[in-house]
């Protein structure tokens, strides 16, 4: 492959693919099973995703070349493989689908609640199948400028918020015991699991930078998130907070500094689009590659749209309402991620490592 | 939506009335008078005055505010609102439909303080400013102007909806009421008040505290950043202290099987003024600390005394409780508003006085 991304590039990528739809949604469910305790639901959430980590550079390993897809096809056969590699694609396609939901939604609610959810879909997807046609290396040089922007603007509003932090609001700690703190993990440990997507561009980095670069981006990103769980569950306090639809949004209006630094909530609104934007043209190349890769199509930059209009169509059918879409990610999505992110990355192995022994 | 279609409010007020029989809610707003270009002249060339209170009502706080509607020819710009005032009658059936209206609706901010009426907010809403341009702003310099003497605990949405959500704990807020202004005013008028506090129990309103007794619940909260304390003297002489909370602890203990609370208060204060020679000397300095510690101590039992008669835990003392034995709280849970009245409180108040303003002794007169 003669495309290569920096190490530096791809933890932004990841980090923003980890983050992004996480701190939108996550937070208030898992405050919700594990109360005051949710920030230790993220730091047991994040051994999972440094599994997933260190699984993938195992497969970086074993096939330096090689994508997650075309792995698949090389060692356990063209149609078992196509159908591993499709499995990988179309959950990766369901991620994309639900953090396209969530952002629409979130739109909606705060910004253009007369606008039909069907134009913000198709501008925000077209966006996305755009970059994500102009190829990864086009992305991940936006993600090097787009990144440090949005964190450098969003770091110092929620600095800011730290200040109205109640410590009685976080005791007592682990007053109903460690069960809904794992119970509260298993949604964070799918985000974080996300990192599974380094799979796909394991020939476009160096093999030896695959565990690190995992590792910082499930590290920093289990990190922030807990730092933010805590905020929330401090300033709202854990029932008021596990009820928040847009956490990040609702924390955003609080900022008030003086008579002149207030409502900054469009600011960060305004940002946090900017990034979702990066990360589901990040998601886009993904599944438009590995889908070409799948059916064999010479370039994927022809499906490039076609697949954008697909996935924004699943995005409108996805859920009727926010009740129904709220109901699947906190309760089926959490574990057929888990299931299936390991599940996938552990058949691969196996069948790679009995392909290494079997040759002479 | 353009400007000029655009009308801003910045207080809001919440009653229950009711009509043929029927209760509804009615919402009371303050909106400013889009000026013509010259500004404030026109205004009063044409004689009407700068800010307009309207009314209207339905059957929840919503439909309300949307029957308001037809009754403007400009939409409301709701964002700005910074005060909501709930009368007296609907915080005695419950703020919870007010809280979640708030809690759940994008234009209206958290941030935002909440301040319950005696008697009903429309009333507040309707007074005459005394020294700005609409009651909307009296109210609003009135609350930026409490930290003088601490005697109005006025909270933020957010806070409020944090205390509800808490086990143990019930929220209040401050009161605002209209007086008969002073007899010298030439036409007498109502002004405006902001003192004392609305104590609830759970979301409904069950009684208030004088200004006294709500300086004496902020000094328990550690939120007094500015108290003037008229120390008397041996000789009946007046040194007033201007304090402030350096910090607080609150402890909860089991003694002989009911729930002890300990709160345990640095303050920090420096001499504002003294009526009558007095040499300031280190004596003396020490016993206006305990005097003043005496003082504020019997605030705060005046205070407690009288959230315990009203059976609302305004102290928190529940929420102590629950955090330092989260294992036997699931027994008090339930019966807490039973226990509450009986919990003893062990106040412990350290005060320190570091400095006089610009001069120590009395210069006026001399002994």
């Amino acid at each position: 492959m003669s495309i290569k991304i920096s190490p530096r590039q791809t933890r932004f990528l990841l980090i923003s693919l980890i983050l992004v739809p996480c701190l939108l949604a996550v937070p208030p469910i898992s405050i919700m099973e594990a109360g005051q305790d949710a920030w230790l639901s993220m730091i047991l959430a994040s051994f999972f995703g440094l599994l997933i980590g260190l699984l993938v550079s195992v497969t970086g390993s074993l096939a330096p070349d090689a994508t997650f897809v075309e792995l698949a096809t090389r060692h356990l056969g063209v149609w078992l493989g196509k159908a591993v590699g499709l499995v990988f694609i179309l959950r990766l396609a369901l991620f994309y689908v639900s953090t396209l939901r969530l952002f629409t939604d979130f739109v909606s609610a705060t910004a253009l609640p007369r606008t039909p959810t069907v134009l913000t879909t198709l501008c925000v997807a077209a966006i996305a199948s755009y970059a994500g046609r102009a190829g990864l290396e086009a992305i991940a040089r936006s993600a090097e400028f787009i990144f440090p922007l949005v964190g450098g603007i969003l770091l110092p509003v929620f600095l800011y918020t730290l200040a109205l932090v109640r410590i009685d609001n976080l005791t007592p700690a682990l007053e109903r015991g460690f069960w809904p703190v794992l119970r509260g993990s298993l949604l964070p440990a799918g985000s974080l699991g996300e990192v599974v997507t380094l799979a796909m561009l394991v020939p476009f980095i160096e093999p030896r930078r695959l565990l690190p670069t995992a590792a910082v981006a499930v590290g920093a990103s289990a990190l922030i998130l807990a730092i933010t769980t805590t905020v929330l569950a401090g300033v709202f306090g854990p029932l008021f907070a596990s009820f928040l639809l847009f956490p990040i949004y609702t924390l955003s209006q609080m900022l008030s500094t003086g008579a002149f630094v207030q409502r900054l909530d469009i600011v960060v609104a305004t940002f946090w689009s900017l990034i979702i934007l990066l990360m589901l043209s990040f998601l886009h190349w993904t599944i438009a590659y590995g889908l070409g890769a799948v059916f064999q199509i010479k370039d994927y930059r022809q499906i490039a749209y076609s697949v954008g209009l697909a996935l924004a169509g699943c995005s409108v059918i996805f859920a009727r309402n926010m009740v129904e879409f709220r109901e699947f990610t906190s309760t089926a999505c959490p574990l057929v991620n888990i299931i299936l992110q390991l599940g996938l990355l552990l058949i691969i192995i196996a069948a790679a490592s009995r392909s290494v022994i079997k040759q002479p | 939506m353009e400007l000029n279609q655009q009308t801003i409010e910045l207080v809001y007020g919440v009653d229950t009335v009711t009509v043929d029989g029927h209760k509804l809610y009615r919402v009371t707003r303050i909106t400013l008078r889009p000026a013509p270009p010259t500004g404030n002249q026109g205004n009063q060339q044409s004689g009407q005055q700068a800010w307009v209170v309207s009314t209207s009502t339905g059957r929840t706080i919503w439909e309300a505010s949307a029957n308001f509607g037809p009754l403007s020819p400009r939409r409301l710009f709701i964002p700005h609102i910074v005060c909501i005032v709930v009368g007296e009658n609907a915080a005695r059936e419950g703020i919870d439909p007010y809280l979640d209206l708030v809690a759940r609706f994008r234009g209206l901010r958290l941030r935002s303080w909440i301040l319950v009426a005696k008697g009903e907010a429309k009333d507040i809403l309707e007074a005459t400013p005394t020294m700005e341009s609409t009651s909307g702003a009296e109210i609003i310099g009135l609350i930026r102007n409490r930290v003088r003497n601490s005697k109005a605990p006025v909270r933020e949405l957010y806070a409020l909806l944090n205390d509800l959500s808490r086990e143990g704990a019930d929220p209040y807020t401050a009161r605002i009421a209209l007086r008969d202004s002073p007899p010298e005013k030439k036409t007498p008028t109502k002004e405006l008040v902001l003192n004392g506090t609305a104590v609830f129990r759970g979301s409904q309103l069950v009684g208030w505290l004088n200004p006294v007794e709500s300086r004496g619940l902020l000094w328990a909260k550690g939120e007094v950043p500015s108290a003037s304390i008229p120390v008397t003297i041996p000789g009946g002489r007046k040194i007033t202290i201007d304090s402030q909370v350096t910090g607080r602890s609150l402890k909860v203990r089991f003694e002989n099987g009911r729930p002890s609370a300990y709160l345990e208060l640095q303050v920090k204060g420096r001499i504002t003024e003294i009526m009558g020679a007095t040499a300031v000397t280190p004596a003396l300095i020490k016993e206006l600390e305990e005097r003043e510690a005496k003082i504020i101590a019997n605030e705060i039992r005046a205070a407690f005394q009288t959230s315990q008669q009203l059976g609302a835990d305004a102290f928190g003392i529940g929420h102590a409780f629950h955090r330092a034995f989260p294992r036997l709280w699931p027994d008090y849970r339930n019966r807490w508003h039973e226990v509450f009245p009986y919990v003893r409180l062990h106040t412990n108040v350290k005060a320190r006085i570091t400095g006089s303003e610009k001069i120590l002794s009395t210069i006026f007169p001399r002994d």
